[in-house]
């Protein structure tokens, strides 16, 4: 490992009372990571801070006093230390950064001081350069990162400067610079040629053309620069119109769906007021219903007695023909009549003797025609109506259970419209194409203005042809053109290997992003990998090779992201340091969590993990407990008001 | 056949105002003497005696009721005067009034009892019930 911490010192530094010590074991793959437990506000950001001090000496005079212990302080005079030994590209290096502060009439005066040793020499000039060599200032947000530095990170991907940082870490200025390098070396020998034809007054034609060619050229870089500002700019403003023109069409489908469910709504409602007007008037019916038992008695005994003259002499017909049959002994079928059959012809002829000599039915209680009529009326009409009530009863509890499902939809709607009743549509569709228009026209223009600048880059480079020639018949111009053809070809070479190593940069980066976020992410089934853009902004990509807008990942998600990403940066630059991770769980959900720890072991630096007890539960703790190289807990003594640091013996 | 007298007022015990109060209220029945006659009509089927002795409380004109339904209630409590070995209850009709509360007011008390602790749509769908079981569909 090229890059590891051996030990750190903190002397009198924020919570950290005294002397404290971190001694860290050498670093192994798979058991690469250093655990400081410590609850809130016990001193886990003063580690991250000791380390970001000393790096990227960036505090001011009065955050000096800010870092210097409270105890400390009450002595009036003393020093806070922060020092760290570690193998940086194979070398041990000693770095201490102090503050000494000394009485001064009735206050103090502090004076910093930097010591950097590499292999036991001390280091007397440049080392604020040495040491930002190693962690460049601004890759720290790559290196030491909390929980709230993912969280900005997740929303500053397009920030100005993040480009220039990431290829920082990624030690391309370096190779960029050489490039440079060459270029204006390339300028000067150009410059040495004309000089020489100058003096040998000849050529002045081809010198002029020369001459105006370059400044056409530099003419034509300048409009080129413009040109590709206003293109991005209008992509700019494209792109937030083409977010208003999604968000206004999920507003319309919205409001059309909010449209359909009042106007279902509203038939549910009709429906549910016709099925409760059927049970109501059954309930209303219910006692008529309910009797319809007596009721069928009561008419089929006042039709009998309506008819009670004539049916008498059919009775009295019936009552002698079978006392004729009981006086036989055969039935008239010719069969012979048992006594069963002989009981029942009796009881017929009591029955129907019963009603031939039953007294006439007082006038008040027996029904006229007419309300039998009416009784009989309304007997049939139970016995036709249709007296399911439970199954109306069953399919109106249906349609209330609809209705409820609806209006919980339309309240939902609802508040999610309520902020957008006032979207101009049309005025936004009418933008997009506007400047939709523009970015292809500019584009057309960058376009033309390109294969102007490649035609008059040929005419410059026949011309510079002309006058190596001319600048080569001379020794001394002979000397200068041979330079300059050896120049040109390194810078080409050098080019391309810029060119390349962009390209390279970015698909190492491209396919750590993936493997980390795929491994992490909580929907690894739908979510592909990541693509690295151009100028480094990330784009979530699906299975199907379809892009996850940004806008449609959670929270969460960006922040998965964004770790991915600051990862991934750090294990591709030149040489990989150690991870120091505040609280990074902070927002994540328990999936993305404990993927986020699985991913830690693979990671092949030290990883330096402070953690509270949320971030770290036992039992996320168990999983990667053959991961833990080291671990400790920090202690508050709340008395003293400091805090201490101990190794947690397992 | 006896028929009501439109300009008497059909009557309920004290007991149960308080009941008959909470289910029109509550809108189970709409109008107080629909739980009375849904009573009488529950008493008749499960063969029940009209109620002795209560303090009657007046409720609304028989002129209120329905024409099929009245008609309806009328024969069968002359009906039912009779199965029950009654029919001197009903000989006038103030008499009729009386039988058919005195019955409506014992179905009631009845109801009462079974829908002891159910909420409006339990007792509808009780009605409903009922009225299923007793009549031919």
């Amino acid at each position: 490992m090229s890059f590891q911490f051996r030990q750190l010192t903190l002397k009198d530094w924020l919570v950290y009372g005294g002397l404290e010590t971190i001694n860290f074991v050498d670093f192994e793959p798979g058991r690469n990571l250093v655990v400081v437990h410590g609850q809130n506000g016990f001193g886990k950001t003063s580690l991250l801070k000791a380390l970001q001090f000393l790096f990227h000496n960036g505090l001011s005079r009065d955050e000096w006093y800010e870092s210097w212990n409270d105890q400390a302080q009450e002595q009036g005079e003393g020093y806070l230390e922060v020092g760290l030994e570690f193998i940086h590209n194979g070398r041990l290096c000693n770095l201490t950064r102090r503050i000494e502060f000394r009485r001064r009439g009735a206050g103090t005066s502090p004076r910093p001081d930097v010591e950097l040793r590499i292999d036991g020499e001390q280091i007397t000039s440049q080392i604020e350069d040495q040491i930002s060599q190693m962690i460049p200032p601004e890759a720290q947000q790559f290196v030491f990162f909390d929980g709230a530095e993912i969280t900005r990170y997740a929303h500053k991907q397009y920030a100005d400067g993040v480009k220039e940082a990431i290829e920082l870490v990624l030690g391309i200025p370096a190779v960029r610079n050489l490039r440079d390098d060459l270029s204006k070396l390339i300028r000067d020998l150009e410059n040495e040629q004309t000089e020489i034809l100058t003096q040998q007054g000849e050529n002045e034609r081809l010198l002029g053309e020369i001459d105006h060619l370059e400044s056409e050229l530099d003419g034509y870089a300048i409009r080129r620069k413009k040109l590709v500002e206003q293109q991005q700019a209008i992509q700019g403003i494209l792109d937030e119109l083409e977010r208003d023109a999604s968000e206004i069409q999920l507003i319309e489908t919205e409001r059309k769906q909010l449209s359909d469910k009042k106007q279902r709504r509203a038939e549910l409602e009709e429906r549910l007021a016709e099925q409760n007007k059927s049970i109501n008037k059954l309930l209303e019916d219910a006692p008529r219903y309910m009797l319809v038992g007596p009721l069928s008695q009561i008419v089929e005994e006042q039709s009998v007695r309506q008819n009670a003259p004539a049916r008498r002499t059919e009775f009295k017909h019936r009552v002698e023909h079978l006392e004729d049959i009981l006086d036989q002994e055969n039935c008239v079928c010719a069969r012979l009549i048992d006594s069963d059959a002989e009981e029942a012809i009796i009881a017929e002829i009591e029955r129907l003797k019963a009603f031939i000599f039953e007294a006439p039915v007082a006038e008040g209680n027996s029904t006229t025609i007419g309300e039998l009529g009416t009784l009989s009326g309304i007997l049939s009409n139970i016995r036709t109506s249709n007296l399911d009530g439970l199954s109306l009863f069953d399919k109106a509890a249906d349609v209330r259970t609809k209705l409820e499902e609806i209006d919980t939809d339309i309240r939902r709607l609802e508040a999610k419209l309520e902020n957008h009743t006032a979207v101009e549509v049309q005025e936004v569709f009418q933008q997009r194409k506007i400047h939709h228009q523009q970015l292809v026209d500019t584009e057309a223009k960058l376009v033309n203005l390109d294969s102007i600048i490649s035609r008059s880059k040929d005419d410059l480079r026949e011309k510079g042809r002309e006058r190596d020639q001319l600048a080569g018949s001379t020794e001394q111009g002979n000397q200068v053109t041979q330079t300059l053809g050896i120049t040109r070809n390194t810078y080409e070479a050098v080019n391309e290997y810029v060119e390349q190593l962009v390209q390279d940069k970015r698909t190492d980066i491209e396919e750590l992003t993936s493997v980390i976020f795929t491994s992490i992410t909580n929907k690894p089934l739908e979510y592909a990998g990541v693509h690295v853009n151009d100028d480094y902004t990330l784009a979530v990509y699906r299975r199907d090779g379809s892009i996850v807008e940004n806008t449609k990942l959670s929270a969460g998600e960006k922040e998965v992201l964004a770790y991915s990403f600051i990862t991934a940066l750090n294990l591709s630059s030149p040489n990989p340091a150690p991870f120091v991770m505040d609280t990074p769980f902070g927002h994540l959900d328990s999936g993305h969590r404990e993927g986020l720890l699985r991913s830690l072991p693979e990671l092949n630096v030290q990883v330096l993990l402070l953690a509270t007890d949320r971030d770290l539960p036992d039992e996320e703790r168990e999983k990667i407990r053959d991961a833990i190289a080291q671990e400790f807990e920090i202690e508050r003594m709340q008395r003293d008001a400091v805090s201490r640091i101990y190794k947690v013996v397992d | 056949m006896l028929h009501l007298n439109p300009a008497h007022k059909l009557f309920i015990s004290e007991d149960l105002i308080g009941y008959s109060d909470k289910l029109t209220e509550d809108g189970t029945f709409p109008r107080r003497i629909d739980l009375l006659l849904l009573g009488f009509s529950y008493a008749v089927n499960e063969r029940l005696d009209p109620a002795k002795e209560f303090t009657r409380h007046e409720l609304h004109y028989t002129s209120g009721i329905d024409e099929k339904t009245r008609l309806t209630i009328e024969a069968v409590a002359q009906w039912y005067a009779r199965e029950r070995g009654m029919e001197d209850r009903v000989d006038t009709d103030r008499q009729l009034l009386e039988f058919i509360c005195g019955i409506g007011i014992t179905g009631v008390k009845e109801l009462q009892r079974r829908w002891e602790g159910k909420r409006r749509s339990q007792i509808q769908w009780d009605i409903l019930q009922l009225l299923a079981s007793i009549t031919p569909n």
